[in-house]
């Protein structure tokens, strides 16, 4: 297709295209609005409205504006008598059928069809006939649908096709009697399925959590960036702004377009979060005596802690203190938080809650940053996920692969599970969980003899005994020869296992051995910035290496030692950490903790001193750094309510109370971003972030052993997600216990319903289901129940049994 | 009698199994592929041979099949199709369905031969789904022709390899449309396709195809038998060659008539018995019913070509003849007419999905006598609005009829009004 | 789930095998019409046979069933009558025989009769238009200038056939 120059006319004025665009995208470029439906840029054309069609010289027709291409000399005119006449015929069929629901449709306001019918459309139809109707059936608790208003445009069907790479609509029927559904009657599965409420032109498809609460025209709107993965998809919050009971509350979140981060798309987890933000709050400071909980105002909350702490380091030891805050904070969250507490003298700031092992020499070693932007990912050769399943976790990373595949990339996957793509994958490698190291360390020694460059000696050794199969023969295959564009993606689960450190030192290897650097998904929607704001045992602010004299321990290792005290900043302890029991048990048995958090929490109320009610998501202004390295800065959309106070303000608060100071060392949020990034400017102006590479450790070919994985389902990855009430009730059968059959044979628990896992002296009994897509020896277990906390897995061994 | 009546693709009408090979052979059947195999001709000039005969698309469109099969890129990568579209459907139309029952033969060597011409390896033979016993014969015969290597890999010893299959529909008429047949083929909903692009570049799979209609396919052989002059000659100087016209209706022996173009429809009538005995002839649908309807006394002087009937104001289409005598009630004619387009348009596209339920209420009502007042205006502008916006030519498959028979017998249409509604009517 | 029997899976491979090969899809029209000719029609569990089998989404299948006409979502009479009604069908008289339909079998179209031996359908154009009026006999069978006493020999011919209607 040739991209010469041209230049064409449109309503007699010259524009000056490329030979092949599209009529309308030319229109559009030249901000000549030509009506349309069906039409949608990330969507194939259909030309099936017939609402764009347009007079062309010289063609006794009007023509789809779609679906012509533009040609040398060719004059458009989009308001002619013949275009003119179209558009009114083509808009009185669309409405012949359609039903008069605008008073009780949700898309009125917001409805192509109504601006579209008063922009195009005939002041009055003839149609005198009775109308179709369709049955409407249940998609499932996030998209509404009421299909009799649905004009055929197919683009939820396309979307289906095309970008979701699950078509679960289609069209039925045929002629008038056509409807879009699913015929059989199932629930939408796909993760991205409530896009189709964005691209439905009219009210058939809507939002079903919204449904009814409020009319658009009434609706703020607000940038944001969504909070629940390392991507960051950019979003707009509606907040409801006046005259109701739900004034000052997010009535719903749309996408906001970012053609560098999440395009026109916004995942469901990102879509419909937005309702846990109303659920369970802690909304007023409140302190325990004598067992009681009372409420307290912030002057006498923050005076308790700040007397109790120094109290602390003076009797005892800064060291017998430990700050643990979730991956989600913000940057500044997290540098306040991490000031506040090393002002104190406190060496234990750790933000990496869900780890197995100690990562120090990871961090040390590579931001953890994908290393491409995520359009190039789009365009990438040949990628190699490690452990990685961005499918549900980070779904728009998951777009990226999939434009890349479709594109030709050869994408292969080596992990304890298999990848359930939406995309052609062109291996995917299973292995137990205990072994992926192992695998690594083949495939490199895979790849160098592929290269047939001679082993280093440094490997050679360490590689000598290992087996290398067919698949990792074959993936090795796959990523040679493969330009510098390829991309090795270690997902955020290698982290969270024990081996974390050799895995990612196998990795690396691997990666210099192809050219290429290492891309890290991580934990959260913040781990990246939280290392730049220190909040990290081993570093400072703006990601500087800490002295050995500096560094503390990490969350885990402080849990282990058992400390006098514990502040907690928005982590559900008996759901998001790695070893629950192990740092439910260290909390109960400390002196004082603080628990500084959105959200209310039973067990918080057994082992915290105080609690700090937070804002939460959306209420709170601050920066996020995705994976891609990218400050993504955004104001708060909404206030949080009644005593509620945004974090960034109670750490600024209490590092002035803890520096005796009459007024905030930081008293605009922009004030710390700033320090932060010129922390940041200087480390890097330093070279301080590139690390020294880690040196692999020698392996050999073991035995698998049963290990139980701790595994968060996409929608019970944080706490605000959980208390989503729509998201929940698609999944309400995550928890279960996942094996596959060889598993279950050889712990014969083929036949049961229940199954006891038992680590060390811990123990949870839980429903099982078998699934041939885990690898063998391997036992994914739920986190988030009550179960998962009895049993506070660490990734690792396990005893399993079949139970009642 | 009629000079060169049943010559082309009717020629075994009356010969004892004619769908079969030996019979085929006997007859001289496949002598041309055999040379063509043999002797490895230009293809470009099987081509302009098809160009010189005057041969046109014979399912209902009309275009020029040496053009069609030229837009296609012999060199292009990857493989290309021949697609013969046997989903015979126009209503008033059975033509095809003879050729495929008693000449099966002679279309699997017109597209052996079209597929050669444009450097296709592979043929796909699309038949509809009712048609269970001329699919059978179709295998058949397929099967013996690839048993005598003139199908398949290596025919008939030479380097040549071309793949045939057949295929059945499942009941559709739109699928009928050349790029919807290619939807069908490729396991989907029959929608027909925007164009551009055509299928000559963007076709089954995306690869370059031809679409073309039984009766033309197998018209094909005789053409390079005989020569394309002999072809062209048959008939008029726009319209070459013959073609089978379907006659059905209100006459005494309805049938297929493979005549020369240009033979005038007195001709035709008569072959087909004539009217019954005391009986005028009111209108004839020349093409299948989607093409416009004529009244009797012009059909009577008209010729049958291409022109011909455009000089009536209608077309030749499919050739389905359909002659209503004056006891015909037309309002319920066309009521049945827009009965098959309702319940047989895809839906794809907003005029016919829309527009072809509220014609069929419209017509339907006048049918039954229980017309609103205004109805036949209603009917069409309605018509009108459908006629020029749609995806393929359904959208005037629905409108040509409803015009031309307003245009027509209004009063017939308008007798249609209620009494009650009447008065309204005439005070117009 | 019932799976396809060996049988079936081997016919639809030979259909599949028309195609090229990345292309599976294209097999979907024979596969159903392979599976409904076993069946007598296609249930919801045969659609999703189906579809696991040519390794595509079920939505896809889903989308053709509901399509194409000649697919059956439940169980019709032993014997389909079809009766053309497209317009030179009806200049001869088709509506005579449906109404000679409802007389002897006490059916209308859509309708089955209460032995389960007979469906009366409507068809469109069946290409048959020379033998007006035209009746499709299961789906195969053309039967052409049909009075209503060769629909009677018809309707007593297939009576007497050795399938029985609960068999």
């Amino acid at each position: 297709m040739s991209a010469h120059a041209i230049s064409i006319t449109i309503d007699h004025r010259s524009i000056q295209c490329q030979a092949g665009q599209l009529i309308i995208e030319v229109a559009d470029q030249a901000g000549i609005y030509i009506p349309r439906f069906c039409y949608h840029p990330k969507l194939t054309v259909a030309a099936n409205c017939r609402m764009c069609l347009v007079e062309i010289a010289k063609s006794p027709k009007p023509l789809p504006a779609c679906a012509t291409p533009v040609s040398e000399g060719m004059c458009v005119y989009t308001r002619s008598r013949m275009a003119l006449k179209a558009q009114k015929a083509v808009m009185e069929f669309l409405l012949i059928n359609h039903p008069l629901d605008c008073p009780i449709c949700d898309q009125g306001g917001e409805c192509d069809l109504q601006d579209l019918a008063l922009g195009y459309g005939m002041a009055k139809g003839q149609f005198d006939e009775a109308k179709r109707a369709v049955e409407d059936e249940n998609l499932g608790p996030l998209v509404s649908t009421e299909m009799t208003r649905c004009i055929h445009c197919t683009r939820c069907v396309r979307f289906g096709d095309e970008i979701a790479g699950m078509p679960e609509l289609g069209v039925m029927s045929r002629g008038g009697k056509a409807y879009i559904g699913t015929y059989l009657g199932t629930e939408l599965r796909s993760e991205l399925s409530g896009n189709v409420i964005d691209v439905c032109p009219v009210g058939a498809l809507t939002a079903k959590p919204s449904r009814f609460h409020g009319r658009s025209w009434s609706f703020k709107q607000r940038a944001q960036v969504a909070r629940h993965d390392c991507v960051g998809s950019h979003v707009y919050c509606h907040v409801q702004s006046h005259y109701t009971d739900a004034a000052h509350t997010i009535m719903r979140v749309l996408p906001r377009a970012n053609e560098a981060v999440n395009e026109v798309w916004l995942s469901d987890r990102d879509r419909f979060s937005y309702e846990g933000l109303q659920h369970q709050r802690l909304t007023l400071p409140q302190v325990k005596r004598a067992g009681q909980w009372q409420t307290v105002s912030w002057q006498l909350a923050l005076d308790l802690i700040t007397d109790r702490l120094s109290g602390l380091v003076q009797t005892s030891d800064a060291d017998q203190i430990a700050g643990v805050i979730s991956s989600n904070a913000t940057l500044e969250e997290g540098f306040l938080f991490q000031q506040w507490l090393r002002t104190l003298g406190v060496r234990h700031i750790d933000c990496r809650v869900r780890q197995a092992g100690d990562t120090e020499a990871i961090t040390m070693s590579a931001c953890p940053q994908i290393a491409k932007t995520l359009p190039e990912l789009a365009q990438c050769s040949g990628c190699l996920l490690i452990e990685a399943f961005p499918r549900r976790q980070q779904p728009m990373l998951n777009h990226r692969m999939r434009q890349a595949a479709l594109a030709g990339a050869t994408v292969m996957a080596l992990g304890s599970m298999r990848q359930d793509a939406n995309y052609p994958l062109h291996v995917d490698h299973v292995v137990p969980v205990s072994t992926l190291s192992q695998h690594i360390a083949a495939l490199v020694k895979a790849v160098l003899s592929l290269k047939d460059e001679g082993m280093p000696a440094v490997l050679s050794k360490s590689l000598a005994s290992l087996e290398v199969t067919e698949s990792i023969q074959a993936i090795a295959s796959g990523l040679i020869g493969q330009a510098s564009d390829l991309v090795i993606l270690i997902g955020e689960p290698v982290l969270r296992h024990p081996d974390a450190v050799q895995i990612v030192a196998w990795a690396e290897c691997l990666a210099n051995l192809l050219s290429v650097q290492l891309s890290f998904l991580s934990e959260g929607s913040n781990t990246a910035g939280l290392r730049l704001s220190g909040c990290l045992p081993h570093m400072g602010p703006g990601g500087v290496p800490l002295s050995e004299a500096e560094c503390g321990l990490s969350a885990r290792a402080s849990f282990q030692k058992g400390l006098k005290a514990y502040i907690v900043h928005d982590v559900m302890v008996e759901d998001d950490c790695m070893g629950a029991q192990q740092a439910l048990m260290a909390l109960k048995q400390a002196a004082f903790n603080v628990y500084i958090s959105p959200f209310d929490s039973a067990h918080a109320r057994e082992w915290a001193d105080v609690m700090l009610p937070c804002a939460a998501g959306y209420e709170t202004s601050g920066t996020l750094v995705n994976c891609c390295g990218d400050w993504q800065t955004t104001s708060s959309a909404l206030a949080a309510a009644d005593e509620v106070r945004p974090a960034w303000k109670i750490y600024a608060a209490l590092l002035a109370w803890q520096q005796s100071e009459d007024t905030m060392q930081f008293d605009c949020i922009e004030s710390v971003t700033q320090v932060i990034q010129h922390a940041t400017q200087a480390a890097v102006a330093q070279g301080l972030h590139q690390g020294e590479g880690l040196v692999p450790e020698a392996i050999e070919t073991t035995e698998p052993v049963l290990w139980g994985v701790a595994h968060w389902h996409d929608f019970r990855v944080d706490p605000w997600v959980r208390q989503a009430p729509a998201l929940q009730a698609q999944h309400d059968d995550v928890m279960r216990v996942r094996c596959n059959h060889a598993t279950a044979e050889s712990s014969q628990i083929l036949d049961a319903e229940y199954v006891q896992i038992r680590q060390g002296l811990t123990v949870g009994r839980f429903p099982l289901v078998l699934d041939e897509s885990v690898a063998d020896h391997t036992v994914i277990v739920p986190m988030t129940c009550a179960e998962a906390t009895s049993l506070g897995l660490v990734t690792g061994p396990i005893e399993m049994e079949a139970c009642k | 009698m009629v000079e060169h009546l049943d010559t082309v693709c009717y020629r075994f009408k009356s010969v004892k199994d004619s769908w079969t090979l030996p019979v085929y052979t006997e007859q001289g059947g496949y002598a041309v592929w055999k040379e063509i195999v043999k002797t490895a001709p230009a293809p470009e000039d099987i081509i302009e041979k098809v160009k010189a005969s005057g041969l046109r698309g014979r399912g209902g469109a009309g275009f020029p099949t040496g053009l069609k099969w030229s837009f296609v890129d012999r060199t292009a990568a990857g493989p290309k199709y021949l697609v013969c579209n046997s989903d015979e459907g126009e209503p008033g139309t059975f033509k095809d369905r003879e050729i495929l029952l008693t000449n099966p033969h002679q279309l699997i060597e017109g597209m052996l031969i079209a597929a050669y011409a444009m450097g296709m390896n592979v043929c796909y033979h699309f038949l509809r789904g009712e048609f269970a016993l001329p699919f059978q014969r179709c295998e058949a015969a397929l099967a013996e022709a690839r048993a005598a290597g003139l199908v398949g890999e290596g025919i008939l010893g030479s380097k040549l390899n071309i793949e045939m299959h057949n295929i059945l529909g499942a009941g559709s008429y739109i699928v009928g449309e050349e790029t919807a047949m290619l939807e069908a083929l490729e396991g989907k909903r029959a929608y027909p396709r925007y164009k551009p692009p055509f299928p000559a570049t963007q076709g089954l799979y995306g690869q370059p195809t031809t679409v073309n209609n039984t009766e033309t396919l197998a018209s094909v052989p005789m053409i390079l038998e005989k020569g394309p002059e002999w072809f062209a000659q048959l008939g008029t100087a726009k319209s070459g060659g013959t073609k089978m016209f379907s006659v059905s209706g209100h006459v005494c022996q309805p049938g297929v008539f493979e005549v020369p173009l240009g033979t005038s429809f007195q001709t035709l009538l008569e072959l087909s018995g004539g009217l019954a005995s005391g009986r005028s002839c009111l209108a004839v649908i020349p093409g299948g019913t989607s093409m416009r309807v004529v009244p009797g006394d012009q059909m009577l002087s008209a010729e049958m070509s291409y022109e011909g009937m455009e000089a009536v104001g209608s077309a030749i289409g499919s050739g389905g003849v359909i002659v209503m005598d004056d006891r015909t009630d037309l309002a319920e004619a066309l009521a049945v007419m827009m009965q098959f387009y309702q319940h047989e348009s895809c839906g794809q596209c907003t005029p016919c999905r829309e527009g072809s339920g509220w014609v069929s209420t419209l017509a339907d009502r006048l049918a039954q006598g229980l017309g609103r007042s205004g109805d036949v205006d209603r009917l069409y502008t309605v018509a009108q609005q459908i006629e020029g916006r749609t995806i393929c030519a359904f959208g005037e498959a629905i409108s040509w009829p409803v015009s031309s028979f307003i245009k027509h017998f209004r009063p017939q249409l308008e007798a249609g009004i209620a009494p009650a509604n009447q008065a309204v009517e005439d005070g117009q | 789930m019932a799976e396809l029997s060996d049988q079936i899976c081997q016919t639809i491979d030979t259909w599949r095998a028309k195609f090229p090969n990345s292309q599976a899809r294209s097999a979907v029209l024979m596969a159903l019409r392979t599976v409904q000719d076993a069946d007598g029609y296609l249930s919801d569990e045969a659609l999703e046979n189906v579809a696991a089998y040519l390794n595509i989404p079920l939505a896809q299948v889903s989308e053709v069933v509901s399509f194409y006409s000649m697919y059956r979502r439940a169980p019709e009479g032993q014997h389909t009558l079809a009766v053309c009604t497209s317009l030179s069908c009806h200049l001869c008289q088709a509506h005579g025989l449906l109404a000679h339909l409802k007389t002897r079998l006490g059916v209308g179209p859509g309708e089955t009769t209460q032995d389960g031996r007979f469906t009366v359908k409507v068809a469109e154009c069946l290409a048959a238009c020379g033998g007006a009026p035209a009746v499709l006999v299961d789906d195969q069978h053309y039967h052409e200038c049909v009075t209503p006493a060769a629909l009677d020999a018809l309707i007593d011919e297939l009576s007497e056939s050795k399938d029985t209607a609960d068999g």
